[in-house]
């Protein structure tokens, strides 16, 4: 999922203390699932920033909703009514709704109420985990489905580095998997191990961001 | 410190969530929480204590209440196990919340407690309310 967080709640406050009334709008997919922007979370930071606000003797209005997804334009649709009323937007989805709501809304501002950081797995309740770094040359097939990429603190695509410790922790961070040291383990189970000796093909970075922002025609699905 | 208006004489309403097995035997079916009427506490019965959502918690301090105390089950008492360790797991982060904005962490209280009296539930309300008293009533009421 893409995993957001709030931002720090003075950044908030002080984004919305010049406006009179404000929409602050959630999404039920990716953010809901890490606990960032979906319905519960929006019926919680709504509350928190009008006590806050009010606190602050700023006296404005602020309603709520939250969207199926915010990333679809048939869901974001359903805000205009309320948008009408507002002369502010705060999203706490990843940053596609955020531009989504600003592209079809515009004039109104519309202000991230989140950082959108990565894309993760639910390791446990309450720890998610990089597992994907949308890196457009997927190489899980050759890595015994662990992504170095994401998951090795310097991305390596020949590791393990010499910094793995003797727990096959990361020098980085005690509590993180070396990837490259379970890449490893994983192959020799396999006995696969000659399989990571070969030479590969330089990876090929231009189908992500290196080759520039990411557009994709479908002419199969093109009306 | 205070985070909201001093009002002298003024008593904290205290909004008491309690898990219905933190009501004694006796007291169960019968109406005791009017006993409440008249003072300033406020008893709601819950399923169980991890039925308490964070919002729950800010809409009640958000709709002017002065305080909330949380009356949840024992470790290793809990009908449902880590239900009560839930709650205070919640109750920790909304007082971390609440103190990002600048209210007195000590609005909300939690209390892990079995079989209570309906005069124990009430003294653990007075005594969330002795918590607040000297922060003042709740910024939200003012202007009210």
């Amino acid at each position: 999922m893409i995993f957001a967080e709030w931002k720090p709640l003075d950044e908030l406050i002080d984004k919305l203390k010049i406006h009179r009334k404000v929409l602050l709008v959630g999404c039920a997919t990716c953010v809901a699932e890490c606990a960032a922007g979906g319905e519960k979370e929006v019926e919680t930071l709504a509350p928190l920033l009008r006590m806050a606000l009010k606190k602050q003797d700023h006296s404005i209005e602020i309603i709520t909703a939250t969207l199926e997804k915010q990333c679809e334009w048939e869901f974001v649709e359903q805000l205009a009514q309320q948008v009408a009323e507002v002369d502010a937007i705060m999203s706490i989805a990843c940053g596609i709704g955020v531009q989504a709501l600003a592209e079809r809304f515009d004039p109104v501002v519309v202000y991230p109420g989140v950082n959108t950081s990565a894309l993760t797995i639910r390791e446990e309740a309450g720890l998610w985990a990089a597992r994907c770094a949308a890196c457009g040359d997927c190489i899980l097939g050759e890595t015994f489905g662990y992504c170095p990429v994401a998951r090795c603190a310097k991305s390596l695509l020949n590791g393990p580095c010499g910094g793995t410790r003797k727990d096959g922790k990361c020098e980085v961070n005690e509590e993180v998997d070396c990837v490259w040291n379970l890449i490893v383990e994983r192959a020799d189970e396999r006995g696969r191990l000659e399989s990571l000796s070969k030479f590969k093909k330089a990876k090929d970075w231009s189908n992500s961001s290196h080759g520039g922002p990411k557009r994709v025609i479908r002419e199969d699905l093109r009306q | 410190m205070s985070d909201g208006n001093q009002q002298p004489g003024q008593e904290p309403e205290v909004v008491l969530l309690y898990c219905q097995h933190g009501l004694c035997h006796e007291a169960k079916g019968s109406a005791w929480y009017q006993e409440c009427a008249g003072l300033s506490i406020r008893a709601i019965m819950m399923p169980c204590s991890s039925k308490i959502e964070v919002s729950y918690i800010l809409k009640l301090l958000e709709s002017g209440a002065d305080a909330v105390e949380v009356v949840a089950c024992p470790e290793k008492s809990c009908k449902y196990l880590v239900g009560s360790l839930r709650a205070e797991r919640r109750i920790e982060y909304v007082r971390g919340l609440l103190e990002k904005i600048g209210y007195a962490p000590e609005r909300v209280g939690i209390s892990r407690k079995l079989s209570q009296s309906p005069v124990q539930l009430m003294d653990l309300a007075r005594a969330r309310a002795d918590a607040v008293r000297s922060f003042g009533i709740n910024p939200m009421k003012k202007g009210e």
